[in-house]
């Protein structure tokens, strides 16, 4: 069984410690929260473990190594969406679906995900006209929409996404919702920082509440 | 508390703006010593033509025509230059009216000094050797760029393209012919200095009226963003060199470059990122060529040397955006499922076939060894990529600040260290026998292409 691992990962912008030797495990087929207030370090995890940028201290582990050594594997079954990505200058929400498509040719597929193409997805999220046009085109909820159909295109077996809820209505909530459910029953590890009440609700929700000292996993 | 934090801010920023003008100065000052250090027997037989003081004139006067050409396009396909970024952005705010008076807009300002400095540089080659004429050639040269550029901006608010471009078009044409014509005579003719003189009148009329229409005319908002749209990779090169935010993306807004930048494929971000880069390395090839005859003049063959040197870092500098693009791009990169080094080597292909074209172009002219073309392209693809900074990723910061709350703009810590190292390893390979001059060069890339290695994993 692979688990993700944090030990004793800590993380300062300068004299700001957002946060200090935690110890965290992510196994597959759950699905974790991190709830707390704003500034308590939800993101700046996120941004770690989806490798964006590096903790000051410790370790994430992938299969008891460092993921430094197994970039490759941990890259490609480690799938997230948060704030930091953004859109590549003058493409269409369609180009970075396709780009993305061309590229999951050559990722293992291992929970035999059934993908969709990008028009699929964005039909399935409910904005098929975003495949056309430029992400700056979108209003903002159909912008996260378009954002949410990459999840269906790509294959991967973790998830970690910041605040996918952002800017949805209740109907968009609930599609996160009902998708995490079908992932983490495929046997596949999601874990979302949110501020929503139905994501916190979903049966079987391991909460990981921030600020976090040490293990902060509150079992619900 | 706050109103303390305040005036502290202010504090920092006059320090900043301060610093900012005497570093500016400092290097403008530098650069224009040493030229006129070296103004000494200009007159010669070069490889592609000989200077006396027959046909000096027509040279000159063409050369003017042409670079005047040039200059006046490049100037007027920068942007926005009658506004600055920060002016719209405040005139789009809502809380700021754009100002009307051209002369308030700094960046015209720097344009004038580039202006001084390549006028008082051809003066020197083309004019007549006697320090009055050069004076005051180089005087009515420099008032001649000031018109100029004073009439592209007024043609940015009118919109006024089209008539901008013939202008400087036929120019260069005229230019051209003149200075064939003047190499092909073999004394002085009055009626070439007629018709140059006329041609110049013409495009001086032309600023002023231009000029003239557009401190007159309302100022549109359509106009100004316009401009804003048009803002070229120049411009983005320069910005990037003096702004701790330069990584973000202000590129060319080309189709056809940006529809190949999007993709995944090395080949195709290189072609992109190359085809950006052509405009930057034509302005070095055109600044450095004359810097390269009068270092040559005095110092032979290194003279030459160091110019090709300098020019390659100057391509590598001015297109570090491209690096920075690809740093700011890479967890959107990342999210679709990018290579790093693919995509690094794409961006990177860009300033390393600029450095290689410019290299070469200048090692025919001056028929430079082959080993120092090596080195200064070993070179500037170093500098070009050691700005990505492998390490730091994403948080690309450029300054530091002390304990005092002054806030330090490390961009020219980082220019004078680059400079130092293109330099030091040109002494040492000169010094030296070539081939370890240019393993030297290569040693630094490998080093460079190791940590950027080292980050992918």
């Amino acid at each position: 069984m692979v688990v993700i691992e944090i030990r004793n990962g800590a993380k300062n912008f300068q004299s700001n410690q957002v946060f200090e030797k935690i110890d965290l495990v992510f196994e597959p087929a759950t699905y974790y929260t991190f709830t707390g207030p704003n500034g308590s370090g939800k993101s700046t995890l996120m941004s770690c473990l989806l490798r964006q940028t590096a903790l000051s201290e410790g370790e994430i582990l992938w299969c008891g190594k460092d993921t430094l050594a197994t970039n490759a594997t941990y890259a490609e079954q480690v799938f997230g969406i948060n704030d930091s990505i953004g859109w590549l200058p003058g493409l269409t929400v369609g180009n970075h679906l396709k780009l993305m498509e061309k590229n999951s040719k050559n990722l293992p597929n291992l929970l035999n995900q059934e993908l969709l193409s990008p028009e699929e997805a964005l039909e399935e999220l409910g904005v098929p006209q975003a495949f056309e046009k430029e992400p700056y085109a979108l209003s903002s909820g159909q912008e996260q929409r378009a954002r949410l159909a990459s999840l269906l295109v790509r294959p991967a077996s973790y998830y970690f996404l910041d605040e996918p809820e952002k800017r949805l209505d209740a109907q968009g909530v609930e599609w996160i919702a009902h998708w995490v459910q079908s992932r983490v029953e495929a046997g596949a590890m999601v874990c979302i920082a949110t501020h929503d009440p139905v994501l916190n609700q979903i049966p079987g929700t391991v909460n990981i509440s921030f600020p976090l000292e040490g293990s902060g996993v509150e079992p619900r | 508390m706050s109103s303390t934090n305040t005036k502290s801010s202010q504090k920092t920023g006059r320090f900043l703006d301060l610093y900012n003008w005497i570093f500016t100065l400092v290097c403008f000052l530098a650069v224009a010593v040493s030229i006129c250090f070296a103004f000494r027997d200009v007159r010669g037989t070069y490889r592609w033509f000989s200077l006396s003081d027959s046909n000096a004139v027509f040279f000159f006067v063409g050369a003017m025509l042409i670079v005047s050409g040039i200059f006046i396009q490049v100037v007027f396909s920068l942007g926005p230059l009658a506004y600055s970024q920060a002016e719209i952005f405040w005139r789009f705010s809502g809380w700021a009216k754009l100002p009307k008076n051209l002369w308030a807009s700094a960046l015209t300002w720097v344009l004038i000094a580039g202006w001084s400095l390549v006028s008082v540089l051809l003066a020197t080659i083309f004019a007549p050797l006697s320090i009055g004429w050069l004076v005051g050639t180089a005087l009515v040269t420099t008032a001649l760029g000031v018109t100029f550029i004073w009439g592209a901006s007024g043609a940015q608010l009118l919109s006024r393209e089209k008539m901008l471009k013939v202008w400087a078009l036929a120019s260069v044409i005229a230019g051209v012919a003149l200075t064939l014509w003047a190499a092909m005579l073999p004394a002085n003719s009055v009626s070439f200095l007629a018709v140059a003189g006329a041609l110049l009148c013409s495009g001086l009329l032309l600023s002023l009226i231009l000029l003239l229409l557009s401190r007159r005319s309302q100022l549109s908002s359509v106009s100004a963003t316009e401009a804003f749209q048009r803002r070229s990779v120049v411009l983005s090169a320069i910005s990037n060199i003096s702004s701790p935010a330069g990584y973000k993306y202000y590129g060319g807004t080309r189709r056809w470059a940006r529809s190949r930048i999007r993709s995944n494929h090395p080949a195709f971000i290189s072609l992109a990122s190359s085809a950006d880069s052509s405009l930057t390395v034509l302005g070095v090839f055109l600044f450095s060529l004359p810097v390269g005859i009068f270092l040559s003049i005095a110092l032979r063959e290194m003279g030459a040397g160091l110019a090709v040197i300098c020019g390659c870092w100057m391509v590598a500098t001015l297109n570090r955006w491209l690096a920075r693009e690809w740093i700011a791009q890479r967890s959107v990169r990342a999210w679709i499922g990018g290579s790093y080094l693919r995509q690094l080597v794409g961006f990177a292909l860009g300033p390393a076939v600029a450095t290689c074209l410019y290299s070469l172009a200048m090692a025919f002219v001056f028929a430079i060894p082959l080993h120092i073309t090596a080195l200064a392209f070993l070179m500037g693809l170093s500098v070009s990529l050691g700005d990505s900074e492998p390490q730091s990723g994403i948080e690309y910061d450029l300054t530091i600040t002390t304990a005092e709350g002054i806030v330090i703009p490390l961009q020219y810590v980082t220019l004078v260290v680059s400079l130092t190292v293109v330099l030091g390893v040109h002494v040492v390979a000169l010094l030296l026998p070539p081939v370890v001059g240019v393993l030297l060069a290569l040693g630094f890339l490998v080093f460079i292409l190791f940590s950027h290695w080292r980050a992918s994993r």
